[in-house]
Formats: structure tokens, sequence, C-alpha cells
């Protein structure tokens, strides 16, 4: 991407240097997403069955 | 019904867990207080020959988002291939030139978060970055490109060419890229 790159070094060029990880935390996001996918389909489940159960009942 | 109802709370128990999990998916640095790296590749980039102006970066703001960040000293650890990091400040990667006037491409990162970087990606093309550096002088920078490139995209450590500054955080929903904003020089001070 840099137009003038002229690899003048052993080091770089060769993916040697990985660029800095300034995100977060790949288990911890991967934690969260799956509590939160879990927990909604729990919370939805659960009202769907709930309504259903009302109507049921009505 | 009430087995339902104990059901539906520990979705929402979930649900708040999980949210708490997101927040707190940021919050880690990297310290590496003993970094064994060989000298030779400290210095990637050779030092602007004909530098007029240069200094060790110690601010950089960017005005356009009302940005105004410390810099501190960022280092490579070539055995665990992890760049020093903090919460609270930007990195200037030792391994390239400081800003100066003359060549080599400055590289800075900083976190993906709110106290950091979380928000750079807002800025637009041409916008100003402004960085000083602790012998008084200011250079002016001007966006001129973004690129997502994978972490393995060393090739800035290899630029030769007029002065520019990289300025990288992390992009993806897992982090797994790295954002690049390229700014070119445009005065200094």
């Amino acid at each position: 991407m840099y137009g003038q790159v002229l690899g003048s070094s052993t080091v770089v060029g060769t993916g040697a240097i990985l660029l800095p990880n300034t995100g977060g935390n790949v288990p911890l996001t991967v934690a969260a997403i799956t509590t939160i996918v879990v927990g909604s389909a729990i919370l939805l489940t659960s009202l769907v069955r709930i309504i259903a159960k009302k109507a049921f009942k009505a | 019904m009430k087995k339902l109802l104990i059901e539906a709370l520990i979705g929402i128990i979930l649900i708040v867990g999980g949210i708490f999990l997101w927040n707190q998916r940021l919050n880690f640095e990297v310290t590496d207080s003993q970094p064994p790296i060989p000298a030779a590749t400290q210095r990637v980039a050779k030092a602007p020959a004909k530098a007029t102006l240069e200094g060790q970066p110690n601010n950089i703001s960017i005005p356009s988002l009302n940005m105004s960040l410390p810099i501190i000293n960022g280092y490579y650890n070539t055995v665990t291939k992890q760049w020093n990091l903090t919460l609270n400040e930007v990195q200037y990667a030792t391994i390239t030139p400081p800003p100066n006037n003359a060549s080599g491409n400055t590289f800075l990162y900083g976190h993906y978060r709110p106290e950091v970087f979380a928000y750079l990606h807002l800025i637009k093309i041409g916008a100003q970055a402004i960085v000083t550096t602790t012998n008084g002088h200011t250079f002016t920078y001007q966006l001129a490109q973004i690129n997502v490139v994978s972490p393995t995209d060393d090739s800035l450590f290899a630029y030769q060419g007029p002065p520019i500054l990289t300025v990288q955080t992390c992009t993806g929903l897992f982090f797994q890229n790295r954002q690049l904003f390229v700014f070119n020089l445009v005065g200094a001070v």
C-alpha cells in the first residue's frame, strides 16, 4: 500500500513484525457475544412460552 | 409459570453479563518491562539523514475530532511479537523515524478505546493532525488515505520517501484487522 516501499531491511516486508494489537481481548469478545446470544434465546423462548400459555388458558 | 419466569430471568442475567463482558473486552494492556529486543531490529527504518527538524513526539491532536492525546514510546518485543500498549496513551513505535521534515514513516498506534482511538474512524480525508515534540517542534499532517490491512502487513516499516505519519488502531468485530490512517506532512516549525 505504500508506493515507495523499498524493503531495504531483512526484517521488514516478510511479516516478521506484526502490527500492534490495538483492539481488544478476542476470547472475551467471543464470550460476550455467546452469552448475549444464549441469553437472548432463553429470554425469547421463555416469553413466547409464557404468552402461549396465557393464550391457551384464555 | 414460575419455571418460565425463572428461565426468563436467567436469560436477562445472561444478557446483562454479556453486555458487561462486551464492555470489559477493551480493558487490557500489554506491558513488556524487559523486552529482549536485538538492537539491530530496533530501528528498522534509518533515521532521516537530512532532517532539519525532528524530535521525540509527546502529543498528538486532531482538531476535527476534538482529540488531544499524550504520546509515549512503543517497543516491539521480537520474542513475544507484541508491542507495549497502554489504556490511555498513544504509542510511538521507536523502530520508526521520529516526526521530522526530511523523510520516513513515523508510526503511532493506540488502543481502540473511547479514551484513545475509538472515534478515529470518524476522521475525514483532508483532516489535520498536529504532533508536538519534547524539543518544541510542531508537525502538521494532513490525512491522505485510510487503509485496512492484516496484522502481518509490515510494509509500513520499510517505507522510504517523503515524511509521512501513520496512525493505527484496530478494526473488525474481533479486532482482526488493523486500520491505518496515513497523513502527509504539510508543515513543520
